[in-house]
């Protein structure tokens, strides 16, 4: 049950990621995968928080299927470079800020 | 899902699997290299090699393929469900919550500097591939 809760999970998340990159990606600045991972962050925080090992299997499926780290770094090599610190620093800050902010409040 | 139907069928199959294909991966790096008490090398080991696969296939001539089902496939569902960004900062943010500073700097240097480093590195490795051919 949890490899299927995984899977299917892990397919929804894929396919939220690529809808969400597709709607709001622009070649200057990411949104979507901007907002992918810092949501995804905050709900992985959540779910981990809960210390629960079945949640957070599946929520490691899904939700870290909707984030990436590859076209992320990806994204980094091809903006220019004062958009590339922002982008990056923007994306950490928020991230883990998101992911302690879940942490705290299911813990 | 409503976002998803923004996605033509035939592009939102090739995520799909692609995407089952990555996250089915990066489960079995994660039980093959399961994390230490400090180190959580199987995500570690996923997202660096992620990340040099997505600069290989990004490199050259992506745009023209970009939205092939193919590319999209390999490169939206696989290498970006392979790889993840709230493993990396759920984990950071407990080593962070748990006084571990030097894990938690160190983690997060290692995974996005050598991620960006290993995403140029895969990217000059196919630029070079391609010279060779011609």
């Amino acid at each position: 049950m949890t490899a299927l809760g995984f899977a299917a999970l892990a397919v929804a998340g894929t396919l939220l990621r690529a809808a969400t990159a597709q709607r709001f990606n622009s070649p200057t600045w990411p949104w979507g995968t901007l907002g992918a991972n810092v949501l995804g962050s905050f709900a992985l925080g959540l779910l981990v928080g809960t210390g629960n090992p079945v949640v957070t299997a599946v929520g490691i499926g899904g939700l870290g299927s909707l984030t990436t780290l590859s076209t992320f770094a990806v994204e980094l090599t091809t903006l220019s470079r004062t958009r590339s610190i922002a982008y990056a620093t923007l994306s950490l800050v928020l991230a883990l800020t998101a992911a302690t902010t879940g942490l705290a409040i299911s813990s | 899902m409503a976002l998803s139907l923004s996605l033509p069928p035939h592009a939102a199959i090739a995520v799909g699997l692609g995407g089952l294909a990555g996250a089915g991966g990066r489960w079995a790096l994660v039980e093959v290299l399961p994390a230490s008490e400090t180190w959580p090398w199987g995500v570690l080991a996923v997202n660096l090699a992620g990340c040099l696969l997505l600069g290989y296939l990004a490199a050259a001539a992506w745009s023209a393929r970009a939205e092939l089902p193919m590319s999209l496939g390999l490169g939206t569902g696989f290498c970006g469900s392979l790889t993840t960004f709230s493993a990396l900062t759920v984990d950071v943010a407990q080593m962070a919550r748990d006084s571990d500073w030097g894990y938690a700097a160190g983690y997060l240097a290692v995974s996005v500097l050598g991620g960006v480093a290993l995403a140029v590195g895969g990217a000059t490795l196919r630029k070079t591939r391609l010279k060779e051919a011609q």
